[in-house]
């Protein structure tokens, strides 16, 4: 297992240089807005990828409701923070492209805010799983991840069912819309490098919280099984 | 606010996000890391007792 991870770390980082190289060289250089539009190979990727774990985490978090598994808790905890990391990337990268571009950093259209609404329910349950003490705390935080996971529907469709400052998409946004398929190589390398980085920190974060797990029961065992008087 | 947009300084605004994403993606690693390491000594702490 050690050597298959090693290799698809070589596999990502070989991917990773080969999609910073094509973002920042190979892609051409947009005709309005210049070289500052290339922020978009690693602000579309994210934002991508954030609403893929944030699904993951959904159907995990359901899962653990109907089989209180404890994989499908730990696949929903680590979707959910690999997300959320994602998320943040998407929301940094966004104004440092605005700023230049539009003159502002933030407006509170629709798609920004539902962003920003997004990256603070997932923050919200990070903080639930991390602070709250209790067995029941991975049921109230698989609730808020299925109502929560409402809001990235409400992201993707924002700018189709308002109108925004955000642009229109780059897949089914109508005329006028769209990407040059020289800028579509650049984005699906950039896309396929952070998929695999995301899987990375998907497996080593599932395999963590396995480990608390088992590192809990094991607590709980030793003070069940320790002498009375042996605490004192 | 100055609604002039200066795409020339676009530059300098596309290298800080590229390394904004490095920092996060590096900040992550370390904590993936840090946590691993700590995991690990709580096991071998627990197996010793």
């Amino acid at each position: 297992m050690k050597t298959l991870f090693k290799l698809i770390t070589v596999c990502t980082v070989v991917l990773l240089g080969y999609g910073f190289c094509q973002a920042m060289y190979i892609a051409p250089k947009e005709a309005t807005m210049g070289d500052v539009q290339r922020i978009f190979y690693y602000h579309l990727p994210s934002a991508w990828i954030a609403f893929l774990l944030f699904f993951v985490n959904f159907l995990a978090s359901i899962w653990y409701l109907i089989r209180r598994s404890k994989g499908a808790d730990a696949l929903a905890l680590a979707s959910a923070e690999v997300g959320v990391m994602f998320c943040t990337i998407v929301l940094i990268t966004g104004p440092l492209w605005a700023r230049p571009v539009w003159g502002i950093w933030w407006t509170w259209d629709a798609r920004l805010t539902s962003t920003l609404v997004l990256w603070l329910i997932y923050v919200s349950y990070l903080v639930l799983r991390h602070y709250a003490v209790g067995g029941q705390i991975p049921v109230l935080a698989s609730a808020l991840a299925i109502f929560g996971f409402l809001d990235v529907p409400i992201v993707y469709m924002a700018i189709r069912w308002f109108r925004t400052q955000h642009p229109q998409p780059v897949i089914g946004g109508g005329e006028g819309s769209g990407l040059a398929p020289a800028m579509w190589v650049a984005v699906l390398w950039n896309l396929a490098a952070f998929m695999l980085l995301a899987g990375q920190y998907i497996w080593v974060r599932y395999r963590q919280a396995l480990t608390t797990y088992d590192l809990e029961e094991a607590h709980a065992h030793a003070s069940l099984h320790e002498e009375p008087g042996g605490a004192r | 606010m100055n609604p002039s947009v200066n795409i020339a300084s676009g530059d300098k605004f596309l290298w800080a996000a590229y390394i904004v994403v490095w920092v996060i993606h590096a900040c992550y690693m370390l904590t993936l890391v840090n946590r691993g390491k700590r995991l690990e000594r709580e096991r071998k702490e627990l197996n010793r007792n």
